[in-house]
């Protein structure tokens, strides 16, 4: 050991660390070279570094957040962006042995037959990106989205697939990719979490809290979710009759008594509960005025279709603009109704289908646009899609007349924007009938690596160390598509 | 960068000034395995030199020579390809450690090259130390260690803090004043140790232990993911809270959990036991491939198992041997297989992918409700032997129900003269009595009509319900599907009230059948849907008959009030009849046909006489007797609880279960039968006898499991059940049990274990701080018969226990996660205790201990799962203050607040909750409605039972919180706060209101949330 190595490891105390190696993500890659209690023992205690900090990546990255619209219930590729014209030309007839061998199904029994798409599709922008009629927004702004027609997953169950496409795993337990990363990251704001959730639609996911939640990391990566009705942030408010004056003079009182306490005990988690109770009292005018969308101009109201105090896709996609804006590492959106099976007409291809995607398009455009317009859309990305595809085939569950189209692990698209990803770009072909892929394949743990490298994290580095063993968001999988990111 | 990623754990090591001598364990072994076993192992080792054999390192390590030893040669790049070959270079610095191991003697742990906490403890002597500190061998052990470090223990707690540290760690909650006033003037030398007797005594001590077993048994009240729904799974929780407060000793209650089914006549507790594996997830969602679904239970109960039992993470080897510890992916598959022989019922239509894999469940009556089901039972069996003994009377009465029944009943029209429709309906007539509704269609109504009797003697009367093409779906009712619900009817004979003895109906709906008219339920009453677009008759016999002049007025009253509404008759007409008992000549169809082809002994006469028990008049007393009986069976049954059993179906030979390729479903490869890792268990010998199977309790048809095992395939070889893997994991021989649950006591009480990852005892978690202390706790824990209590009291007891838990600048420094222990436990309470210390302070805590989870105040919105109606009932009275381990538990949505403490979904087995310190946090001990109704309570407390002084006052609330008499600066600080916020509130009196007061109420209120966010409140100190 060199002289000089001697006089910075003197350096090295639980407190200080990681500013001494340098950056917080080298300190955490380096927790997983170390046994646990040692590690215990060097880091700081819970809280004596805010474990939300902003770190730098392993290497500079192209953007800093990520707007993840989750289109829960699986939107069917071949209606809107896998165009399939084979599809039309065999409607109804039965799906050919060689594709179905092997293959297990949610819901389709015996030879099902195939289903051509009741819409239109159209080469758009200079990239001629083909997008359906149900999209008539997106269409405008074909060029500066990626569109992944080569996406696969391993699961054939909501539940299942949102978890895997969320943690890239289909057991509850992993951390979520909005955990890894403000893990890996920290945050940029302090006063508002690093990782907000946002929820539309029918209902909560599939796949329930676990798709934001932490898994065995520490709880405070959890992703925190943001209601549109009631309280913005659960408990932020302060009951009736409790004035800010009031709050301020409680938490005055506390800190006074707190810090007795700690002049006794010298806990160190004592200041940590101390600045926390500060933060607290910031977040309770943060979050109210960031929740408030009402002062936004009327052209951006008109823009993503917005109306203030509604529960809706649209508000949300306009708060995830907000988010981001305040420094908001991950927002994810929910919006869960894509589930077309077609066992009524509510939910088929025809009706269901195209009511989702009114619920969605223009909101999700705007954001684009508003981004781009804003120059926020270099460091952010954002990914569109859901856990599995649909079913080239129409399901006819139980006889039903309406076309409707079973849950399709082999193929499907999600689209990305912004954050460095080629725009423009179509990558990804699947076969004449759109049941596998053929070209590209992105699997889920490819697009998880993909989006790390694109925030600056190897995610073979990106690890914690839990039971023994170093675990990864992309497990033992995943390879950074090199297409995309150019 | 100078240190970048690649710094060496040594050298932060040695900063930290801990600096340790390498061993092979943590330093050599890991290496070698994951840098080196991929090539150097095996039968096909490349140079044929095996890495992971003691022989095989010996081979290319010379001892005290590592300049010399071909290990650090050839990593170091010299005398050949550097190693490893293909790959980066080995940091210098953990080349550098292997070689400092070496030159140390190279010797490999234990002597036989085995990790640490495989190897059988051996009870270590217990250091021979003087001091007054040592009360017991833990203060001998943990005082060695301290001295090494030049450190000792510091001062002990104080008499308050000692207290409230034990009471929270014993039972949860912490003393209350007047307790905590009998200790401070019990100067007896051993009134700690009187007090710790009593709290191991009192009920809640269950409580309390049985908090950490709910996070290893992933305990819920709901299935998990998609829909969630809820299940009845409380009785196994209530079982631990019993296990725990009777101190069954472990190795039983570890038989219980995992094979409590196989014991020889078990018992109802032996079955609730084995809950911990029905803890599982079960996914319900549509088109889920039960069998995968199915495999993911099985593989969980080997992964939750072998973490809770082992501290072992076999779940590595579910796709691949283990990379650093000693288990096989045959291992794991061979503990599957324990597992793989559960019974299933599958139930739903799997043809539209709804077909759902259920595993055994049992009804769980108490006492009370077991008399009570067999007194009914008994008397429901005598009921029905005696209706089927045909009496001479029911002979002769058969006889003449056969003839009537034949004939009929003779019916006249009711002509009407008067039509009255209570609501508004217009009711009119035609020449043939036949009755229209036509109109205004009010929600309810009364048809009332009246006409001359025409007879002379009344038996009975009927309605019928006419279908007609101008009525919706055809009638013969006016709602939307035809349907009507006739709820009550009654007659009057000029002015003769009438009794309705029996109704029978030729069609009756589902649950709305012909007995539902003048029932106790409005929501019921005769309808026919499913029957629609066809006419319907419902015949009632009166109790009594009434004889009358022809031109009597006859009454008909028709209530119609079904509450779904609109359901009235569209058309119809009443009828009477002087025959005897008409009711029973109202047959089926089917039943009419035999009327005139029954010859005495033949098939129909057998039909007609069964069927005539079901509606013969002189039956009718034991009838509705029997349906009453019956009613009362069905609700009986309905609050009977249920628990979650495991249940095997019978195999005859070993059971076996597949190795899945990569862990995968549908990659199933070799056929394994059932037996333990062979690195903790001694060789077996190749061939034992079969011996037969326990008897399993079902024997239904098993769902074929074609990806899991193949039982029965395999005949011979010895046969291992749950039970035997139980009995294997609690003998002395098993080197892990013992040590991995005195290590959790451990950590219980001290906030961190001996061994720190106490979810892992393999090579990659932390060695034990102080390994014999471990190992003599664990044997001593075994020597005295898995004594769970006896070890927690000889922890609680010890002085290392009692230490006060202030620190130094100096100690915070050298030991800041007090892994030595110079000091005593500091650190913050669990989510459920939070909530109990800040509900016992309050005076609100319900302290009911066990039943079905409760629902108190939850947000509104926190519950919105896809395809379930299920919402959060928000329980009434006293459970809304229940403890937190009642707190009902919905996986996909677990109650906001304990999340929000570290607490955790219950998804998934978790041995350690990591604590963490979030605004969050803050937030909803702040506002929180369940802990600002706690706030509220404290301030009307301590205004009211605190004293004359507001000194007084505030001070009797932070004991009450913190269980010490605050100082002069914190009462004076409190009390400033009491008067500013009177202040505050005297100059906006409509804010108090909205607090729910006066001014003085409300600045008492916020006192009170204070006192409940002190750090010393939510602190164990």
């Amino acid at each position: 050991m060199s002289e000089f190595e001697r006089e910075l490891l003197k350096q090295i105390t639980r407190r200080t660390l990681f500013k001494q190696v340098g950056y917080g993500l080298g300190g955490m890659a380096l927790s997983s070279m170390l046994s646990e209690s040692l590690l215990a023992a060097l880091v700081p205690a819970p809280g004596q570094e805010n474990p939300l900090a902003a770190k730098k990546p392993h290497f500079p990255a192209k953007a800093k957040n990520v707007i993840y619209l989750f289109m829960a219930g699986a939107p069917s590729q071949v209606d809107l962006f896998d165009h399939k014209p084979m599809l039309n030309k065999y409607d109804h007839q039965a799906c050919p042995a060689e594709y179905l061998k092997g293959d297990r199904f949610a819901f389709i029994k015996g030879t099902p037959k195939l289903l051509g798409s009741p819409f239109t599709f159209e080469k758009c922008g200079q990239s001629g990106q083909e997008i359906s009629e149900l999209l008539p927004h997106l269409k405008e702004i074909a060029d500066d989205v990626t569109v992944i027609r080569s996406m696969s997953t391993e699961q054939f169950n909501h539940a299942p697939a949102q978890l895997f496409m969320n943690t890239g795993f289909q057991l509850p337990g992993r951390p979520s990719m909005g955990s890894w990363l403000t893990y890996g990251l920290g945050t940029e704001n302090l006063d508002l979490p690093g990782f907000v959730v946002l929820i539309s639609g029918m209902s909560n996911p599939d796949g329930g809290k676990s798709c934001w939640g932490s898994g065995f990391l520490p709880s405070v990566y959890q992703g925190v979710e943001f209601r549109s009705q009631g309280e913005p942030v659960l408990f932020v408010r302060d009951p009736d009759g409790v004035t800010r004056e009031i709050r301020r003079d409680t938490l005055d009182a506390l800190k006074e008594l707190n810090q007795i306490q700690y002049k006794q005990s010298l806990d160190p988690e004592i200041e940590t509960r101390i600045a926390q109770y500060e933060l607290a009292y910031r977040m309770q005018t943060s979050v109210p005025e960031l929740m408030d969308i009402s002062k936004e101009p009327k052209a951006i109201h008109e823009m993503y279709g917005t109306e203030p105090g509604r529960k809706s896709f649209a508000n949300n996609c306009l708060l995830a603009r907000r988010l981001v804006e305040r420094g908001v590492r991950f927002v994810q959106l929910y919006h869960r109704g894509w589930d077309n099976h077609g066992d009524s007409e509510g939910n088929d291809i025809k009706h269901g289908l195209p009511e989702m995607c009114r619920q969605t398009d223009q909101a999700a455009t705007a954001l684009i646009k508003d981004l781009k317009q804003r120059g926020l859309l270099d460091e952010t990305i954002v990914v569109w899609g859901g856990e599995f595809g649909r079913t080239p085939m129409n399901e006819g569950k139980g006889g039903s007349p309406f076309p409707g189209r079973d849950h399709h692990p082999h193929a499907f698209t999600t689209w990305v924007a912004g954050g460095g990803l080629k725009p423009g770009l179509s990558l990804g072909q699947t076969d004449e009938l759109g049941y596998r892929v053929t070209e590209d394949p992105v699997s889920v743990h490819d697009l998880h690596a993909t989006i790390l490298h694109q925030l600056g994290l190897d995610h073979t580095r990106l690890t914690y160390k839990f039971q023994g063993r170093n675990f990864r968001l992309t497990d033992v999988y995943g390879e950074v598509v090199a297409k995309l990111v150019g | 960068m100078l240190l970048g990623f690649a710094v060496s754990p040594y050298l932060l090591l040695a900063a930290a000034g801990q600096k340790a001598k390498p061993t092979f364990a943590q330093d050599v072994q890991p290496v070698l395995k994951a840098h080196c076993a991929s090539c150097h192992s095996g039968s096909e080792a490349s140079a044929g030199l095996d890495l992971t054999t003691v022989s095989g390192i010996k081979r290319v390590v010379k001892a005290n020579d590592s300049k010399h030893s071909p290990l650090i040669l050839r990593l170091s790049g010299i005398g050949g390809t550097q190693m490893p070959m293909g790959f980066a270079p080995l940091p210098k610095e953990t080349i550098d450690r292997i070689a400092e191991w070496i030159d140390a003697g190279a010797v490999i742990d234990g002597g036989n090259g085995k990790h640490w906490a495989y190897i059988p403890p051996v009870k270590p002597s217990v250091p021979k130390l003087t001091s007054p500190r040592i009360r017991n061998p833990i203060d001998a052990f943990v005082l060695a260690n301290l001295r090494k470090q030049g450190l000792t223990f510091s001062p002990e707690a104080s008499k308050e803090t000692l207290l409230r540290r034990v009471y929270l760690d014993l039972i949860g909650l912490p003393p209350s004043p007047k307790e905590i006033d009998a200790f401070l003037a019990d100067k007896r030398p051993d009134a700690y140790e009187r007090v710790v007797d009593a709290l191991m005594k009192n009920p809640h001590y269950g409580e309390r232990q049985a908090e950490p077993w709910l996070d290893l048994s992933r305990y819920a009240d709901s299935d998990g993911y998609e829909k969630d729904l809820n299940r009845t799974a409380w009785e196994y929780r209530d079982w631990l809270i019993d296990a725990f407060n009777k101190n069954l000793p472990y190795n039983q209650f570890t038989i219980d959990q995992l094979a409590g089914d196989m014991l020889p006549n078990p018992t109802q507790e032996d079955l609730i036991a084995t809950g911990f594996n029905r803890n599982t997830m079960m996914n319900r969602e549509g088109g889920v491939d039960q069998e995968e679904a199915h495999f993911n239970v099985i593989l969980d109960r080997v992964n939750t198992t072998s973490t809770v039992w082992l501290g072992s993470t076999l779940q590595c080897a579910r796709c691949h041997n283990h990379k650093y510890d000693p288990f096989t992916q045959v291992d794991y598959y061979r503990m599957a297989a324990f597992f793989a022989n559960a019974a299933i019922y599958p139930e739903g239509s799997k043809a539209v992918g709804e077909e759902k894999w259920l595993e055994a469940s049992i009804q769980t009556p108490s006492p009370q409700q077991e008399a009570e089901r067999r007194r009914l039972k008994t008397e429901i069996a005598e009921i029905e032997r005696r209706m089927a003994i045909w009496t001479p009377e029911l002979q002769s009465a058969y006889a003449r129900w056969f003839e009537g029944a034949k004939r009929g009943a003779a019916w006249l029209v009711l002509n009407p003269k008067e039509l009255k429709s209570e609501n508004g309906a217009t009711l009119k007539s035609d020449e043939f009595g036949v009755i229209s509704s036509t109109g205004t269609l009010p929600a309810t109504d009364i048809y009332t009509v009246t006409g001359p009797a025409g007879l002379k003697r009344i038996t009975g009367f009927s309605i019928e319900a006419m279908a007609d093409p101008s009525l919706p779906a055809k009638g013969p009712g006016r709602a939307d599907n035809g349907n009507f619900v006739i709820s009550k009817v009654s007659l009057v004979a000029g002015t003769t009230k009438t009794v309705i003895a029996s109704a029978k109906a030729d069609f009756d709906q589902r649950d709305f059948d012909a007995s539902k008219v003048n029932g106790p339920d409005v929501n019921f009453g005769w309808a026919v849907s499913e029957g629609q677009g066809k006419s319907h008759e419902i015949v009632f016999d009166l109790k009594e008959p009434v004889e009358v002049n022809p031109d009597t007025p006859v009454r008909v009253e028709i209530d119609q009030l079904w509450p779904g509404g609109k359901h009235l008759l569209g058309k119809f007409r009443v009828s009477l009849t002087s025959t005897d008992h008409p009711a029973s000549l109202l047959v089926p169809g089917k039943i009419r046909q035999l009327l005139d082809v029954a010859t005495p002994g033949d098939a129909a006469d057998k039909a007609l006489k069964d069927y005539y028990l079901k509606v013969a008049p002189a039956l009718d007393e034991d009838r509705d007797r029997l349906s009453s009986l019956n009613r009362d069976l069905a609700t009986l049954e309905a609050a009977i609880p249920t628990a979650l059993v495991m249940r095997d179906r019978p195999c005859n030979g070993p059971l076996t279960a597949y190795v899945h390729s990569r862990g995968q479903f549908l990659t199933d490869t070799e056929l394994v039968t059932a037996g333990f890792p062979a690195a903790l268990s001694a060789p077996e010998p190749d061939a034992e006898p079969v011996k037969s199977v326990p008897e399993p309790h079902d024997t239904k048809d098993p769902a074929p499991v074609p990806h899991i095992n193949a039982n029965g395939s395999i005949t011979s070889g010895p046969v291992r059940t749950r039970l035997d893997l139980a009995k294997w994991l609690v003998s002395r021989s098993n080197p892990l049990t013992a040590r991995v649950e005195v290590n959790r006591l451990w950590e219980q009480c001290f906030g961190r274990g001996i061994v720190e990852t106490s979810e892992d005892f393999g090579t990659q978690g932390a060695r034990p701080t102080n390994q014999p202390l471990l190992d003599w706790l664990a044997c001593e824990f075994m020597d005295k018969g898995w004594d769970m209590k006896g070890i927690v009291r000889l922890i609680v007891t010890s002085s290392t226990y009692r230490q006060s838990s202030d620190a130094t600048a100096a100690l915070i420094e050298r030991d800041p996660q007090n892994a030595l222990l110079a000091r005593g436990p500091r650190f913050r309470l669990d989510a459920e205790t939070i909530r109990d210390n800040a509900l016992s302070a309050a005076g609100l805590l319900d302290p009911k201990i066990g039943g079905p989870s409760v629902f108190p105040y939850q947000p509104d919105g926190v519950w919105d799962n896809p395809f379930s109606s299920e919402r959060w009932p928000e329980s009434p009275g006293g459970d809304r203050y229940r403890r937190g381990l009642y707190t009902f538990i919905k996986r996909s949505a677990p109650y906001p607040s304990l999340l929000s403490f570290d607490g955790t979904s219950r998804e998934e087995c978790t041995v350690r909750r990591i604590r963490t310190d979030t605004p969050l946090q803050a937030l909803a001990l702040l506002n929180d409605k369940a802990i600002f109704d706690a706030a509220e309570a404290l301030g009307k407390r301590m205004a009211a039972e605190g004293g004359k002084t507001v000194e007084q006052q505030v001070a009797y609330g932070f004991r009450l919180c913190t269980g010490r008499r605050p100082s002069k600066v914190e009462t004076t600080n409190l009390a400033a706060l009491l008067g500013k916020l009177k202040k505050r509130f005297a100059a906006n009196p409509a804010g108090a209101k909205k607090l729910g007061g006066t001014p003085s109420q409300a600045a008492w209120t916020m006192v009170g949330n204070v006192l409940l966010n002190l750090d010393e409140t939510v602190t164990k100190g």
